[in-house]
């Protein structure tokens, strides 16, 4: 293994850290602009209306981000530090979550007005900020706390915002590896035309179909700027013997430019040829022996091949053509790359005495069925290929065309279908509520701190809790009032518990609670205080308030001296009980049941699944069963929580929740 | 299954040997990887076909049966091998395999892991992608299942390309001697966020992972966990369309009218157009028949998303 390593970090193409000379592709702004470049001293980039020198991009592992600062020599490209990368990327990312029930989620535009007048700051104050060397962030930063309008927008908006002028004052650029895959991205998202609208999942269809490894022999015929001589070059690496050979139509051969933009070393280069196909019949017509043995075959159909073909994912007009001259690579020509040489005579005689073992067609401009008819015969037996264009119709004729004529069998037309998702979490926000005197500072997203006036001491300790929880419902009434629509669940928990699942759909799975408790088979106390939902409805709230008061009345008038830690839970189960329908006799089976209790709708959940404590154990926490939502790190537990927090807060610093501990990763056991 | 020794490189010349193992193709949905050994037979509805009248032969060669039934003998290839392997598992397919092969960047030379082995579908293809100097690991914690993934491995000729661990990867992660060495890494599990954290340690500088789930709630749970190392974190998912190819009949508008014999097969009724009496009547008298493609009536569905994800530059 360590061989393998060796052979491979000697090879240009394999590198992971840029030279002077490299190709490379800059992505600009997260894919908004993709250029090509070849890294030298000299080389730059243009970025709006300034000029940035590549020099320093020379020496960087790919996948680095590099950002604009200002010093004394002017604006210059430096390579972002993975930390204050990863904070952006994670206020980004937290920011963009959709599903939050952040209040800046209901705000809207009504009080936008396109008056110009909102940003304060103006183009000469931008400009000195510059010339003093502000960094681009900051003056982000600066236009934010200028702009009048920024706090009245949503929470989208004001990321598309903040996006907006990040892209102008600090733009990013990221090095990306020129390979098959992503320039084939680059070049359909910039001149899909130029690659015969090929897309990447149909060139990596091809690559497979025509089964192309290190010692193919692979004959292609490539109108499409080089890209499919390029990714078959690439796939055989250079480390076998394969060849791959691109063959053209009459004296000229066809552009294959794109190659230049791989980083191929000197064996990969050297492996690429050309030949005319006049070159490549005539030769093998010359020789009796190879056109025996085709007739021999070819009578019985001797291909196993697989053809395919795209009818252009867009089906935009065909009228431009690959004219493949492309203006991206201008810069390199002194390239040493001698990609693409003349097939020397021995090969072109080899070729006509073996056959290829490949065969690769991406010619939209020619007629695909008299061309598929030469280029089949100088197969060797049983070889696949397959064939690409962005019309169906070609297609339908040439596969038609090869069963009558029985060249070929396992004949198919297959079209790719390509989607890409955006996956996001379904997220909460998470509301401290807490003791003014506290001096809680915590600047997270989605974490707000709420304070409310009361009693902190020990010993009133749970009984502030309800009052506090009381206190926020209040609230929340009051917000209703001023906007009915303005619909948000809330589930009280207690500090030493983690959510690890999504509890949302509790509200659409039991659509008829006002509020739910999670109960447990235990005769003295069968309900625990750390997990209540409340259902954010005007009747939901209001309801989950009069219980609450309830319970707090309960719990001054009889358990006001029970042990403090559980007079609130006594309470709870009190009120429940002497409810005089109830059955406490369902604590007893672990499935949710729902009862009406003092005029509320209450919903029972099991804390098997909803309120889970972990079993106690000599400092280790052995994971748990795989329906759990909700982790209770009751009394001594909680030290498991602190070093869990602890261990996930080491190994990253992407803690995009509160509540979203390591625990989610779900491993079946931790060691602290 | 591809060429791994130059000088076995398929060619003209190239002659189904004892011990070869070649696909039977009798139709398109239907075919059958045998090894060829001088005394056994091949039995099916077309008849018995003798291995030893194999021998001798190119491959692609068209061969009867005693009943005058013939089938082709293909040279295997990992999408052939794909059609024909046992399913010990649900198995990935050429879409959703030429695809990773693509996004992982493999390239040959490349060391990648994999986790589950599985039937092996996806092994074959990444040895080819990796051959000659890369290698593949690849772990099943099915002991039994990763033994016929090794037999079948041997079969193929690929055993020196591919290495089958016994390993529960979502329990164990993969093993530490692989840290910092793959190039790519794919995981097929139930659960792959518990692997995730392992994988990172694994990849390379810029190396990639590659994530197959079914479930959209596997992958929001995966991204999620992948977001603490890794960027550029993607999700796809592919499907391939097929088409079917029919020469379709059809009357052409003029030849209907001159038509006399009356045949006019739902065409709405038109104007008689005048017209002069020259040769291009003959023509426009004919039926054309042109060869047409439609989609075909079954078509695999959704069989998984893939996401893929980098690991995070930190040097």
């Amino acid at each position: 293994m360590a061989d393998d390593g060796n052979t491979k970090s000697s090879l240009v193409e394999n590198s992971r850290v840029t030279w002077e000379g490299c190709s490379v592709l800059l992505d600009i702004n997260d894919g908004d602009r993709l250029v090509f470049a070849r890294l030298s001293a000299g080389a730059t980039l243009k970025i709006g209306n300034k000029n940035y020198s590549l020099k320093h991009l020379i020496n960087c592992p790919f996948g680095s981000v590099f950002s604009v600062e200002t010093g004394s020599e002017g604006s210059y490209l430096t390579r972002s530090s993975p930390s204050s990368l990863e904070g952006k990327n994670n206020a980004q990312e937290n920011n963009g979550c959709e599903s939050k029930k952040d209040e800046s989620l209901s705000k809207d535009n009504r009080a936008l007005v396109d008056d110009n007048k909102a940003q304060t700051l103006t183009g000469e104050d931008i400009d000195a900020m510059r010339r003093e060397g502000v960094t681009g962030d900051d003056i982000v930063e600066a236009l934010i706390a200028n702009s009048s309008t920024f706090e009245n927008k949503t929470l989208f908006s004001q990321e598309k915002y903040r996006i907006k002028k990040q892209k102008k004052y600090a733009p990013k650029v990221i090095l990306r590896r020129p390979v098959a895959r992503s320039i084939c991205e680059a070049y359909f998202k910039k001149y899909p035309s130029r690659i015969g609208f090929l897309r990447v999942d149909t060139l990596s269809l091809l690559l497979s179909f025509a089964n192309i490894s290190a010692n193919s022999e692979a004959l292609v015929v490539d109108m499409v700027g080089g890209l499919l001589t390029g990714a078959v070059a690439e796939r055989m690496g250079g480390t076998g013997t394969g060849q791959v050979c691109s063959t053209y139509l009459g004296k000229t051969p066809y552009s294959i430019e794109i190659v230049r933009i791989f980083n191929f070393g000197n064996d990969i280069c050297k492996s690429i040829l050309k030949a005319s196909l006049q070159d490549l019949m005539t030769s093998s017509s010359s020789t009796e022996n190879g056109s025996l043995d085709q007739n021999d075959n070819g009578t019985g159909g001797d291909d196993s091949s697989n053809m395919k073909g795209v009818q252009g994912g867009l089906l935009d007009q065909n009228d431009q053509t690959p004219d493949g001259t492309s203006q991206v690579m201008r810069s390199c020509n002194k390239s040493v790359n001698k990609a693409g040489q003349k097939a020397p005579k021995e090969a072109i005689k080899l070729w006509k005495e073996n056959g290829f073992s490949s065969l690769i067609v991406a010619a939209p401009d020619l007629d695909t069925w008299s061309l598929v008819k030469d280029l089949l015969p100088l197969l060797s037996n049983s070889a696949p290929f397959a064939i690409y264009h962005q019309f169906l119709q070609p297609l339908a004729t040439c596969m038609h065309n090869l069963q009558l004529e029985k060249m070929a069998i396992g004949l198919q037309i297959s079209e790719p279908w390509l989607r890409e998702y955006q996956v996001t979490m379904p997220q909460s926000n998470v509301v401290i509520l807490t003791d003014p005197a506290s001096d809680l500072s915590i600047s997270r997203n989605g974490v707000t701190v709420y304070p409310i006036q009361g009693e902190y001491s020990r010993d009133k300790l749970m009984l502030q809790r309800i009052r506090s929880y009381i206190a926020f419902l209040e609230t929340r009434l009051q917000e209703l009032s001023r906007r009915p629509d303005y619909v948000k669940h809330y589930i009280f928990t207690d500090s030493d518990i983690a959510v690890v699942d999504n509890l949302g759909s509790l509200f659409h799975d039991f659509p008829n609670f006002h509020l739910a408790l999670t109960f447990r088979n235990n005769k003295d106390q069968p309900l625990n205080s750390g997990f209540i939902a409340v259902r954010g409805t005007v009747d939901g709230i209001s309801r989950a308030k009069i219980f609450l008061q309830r319970v707090l009345e309960v719990y001054k008038s009889k358990y006001i001296n029970a042990s403090r830690m559980l007079g609130d839970q006594l309470a709870l189960a009190w009120v429940v009980k002497s409810h005089p329908s109830f059955d406490t006799r369902r604590f007893s089976k672990p499935q949710p049941f729902l009862e009406d209790v003092g005029g509320a709708s209450v919903l029972f959940l099991p804390c098997a699944v909803y309120n889970w404590t972990p079993p106690e154990g000599a400092g280790q926490f052995h994971g748990m069963p795989l329906d759990v939502k909700v982790v209770h790190f009751k009394g001594s537990r909680k030290r498991l929580m602190l070093e869990s927090w602890n261990f996930f807060s080491s190994s990253s610093s992407d803690l995009s929740d509160m509540l979203c501990l390591v625990l989610k990763s779900g491993r079946t056991k931790y060691d602290f | 299954m591809f060429p791994l020794d130059s000088s076995k490189k398929l060619s003209f010349n190239r002659l189904i040997s004892e011990g070869d193992l070649v696909i039977t193709y009798e139709r398109h949905d239907n075919m059958k990887a045998v090894k060829v050994c001088e005394g056994s037979t091949l039995q099916n509805r077309f008849g018995v076909f003798k291995h030893s009248d194999w021998i001798g032969k190119p491959f692609g060669t068209k061969v009867f049966s005693n009943k005058g039934g013939f089938i082709y003998l293909l040279a295997p290839t990992p999408e052939l091998w794909t059609l024909v392997l046992s399913h010990r598992t649900q198995i990935l397919y050429i879409a959703d395999i030429s695809f990773v092969i693509m996004f992982l960047e493999l390239v040959p030379g490349c060391v990648v892991l994999e986790s589950g082995t599985g039937s092996g579908s996806l092994s074959t293809s990444l040895a080819r992608a990796v051959a000659p100097t890369g290698h593949v690991y690849t772990f099943d914690f099915h002991e039994q299942r990763a033994a016929s993934a090794r037999e079948d491995f041997e079969k193929t000729g690929l055993s020196s390309l591919v290495t089958v661990g016994v390993r529960d990867i979502q329990g164990e992660g993969f093993p530490n001697e692989f840290s910092g060495m793959a190039d790519a890494v794919f995981l097929d599990l139930p659960q792959p966020w518990l692997a995730i954290p392992s994988v990172a340690k694994m990849l390379r500088h810029d190396g990639i992972v590659c994530s197959f789930s079914p479930c959209i709630e596997q992958v929001q749970r995966s991204c999620e966990t992948l977001r603490s190392n890794f960027t550029d974190i993607r999700t796809f998912e592919v499907l391939l369309r097929t088409y079917e190819v029919r020469e379709v009949k059809m009357d052409s508008y003029q030849g209907k009218e001159e038509g006399d014999d009356g045949v006019s097969v739902g065409a709405p009724p038109c104007k008689r157009r005048q017209r002069s009496n020259d040769s291009s009547n003959l023509l426009e008298n004919q039926r054309s028949s042109i060869p047409m493609a439609r989609p075909c009536m079954e078509a695999k569905g959704h069989t998984g998303y893939l996401t893929f994800a980098r690991l995070r530059c930190l040097s």
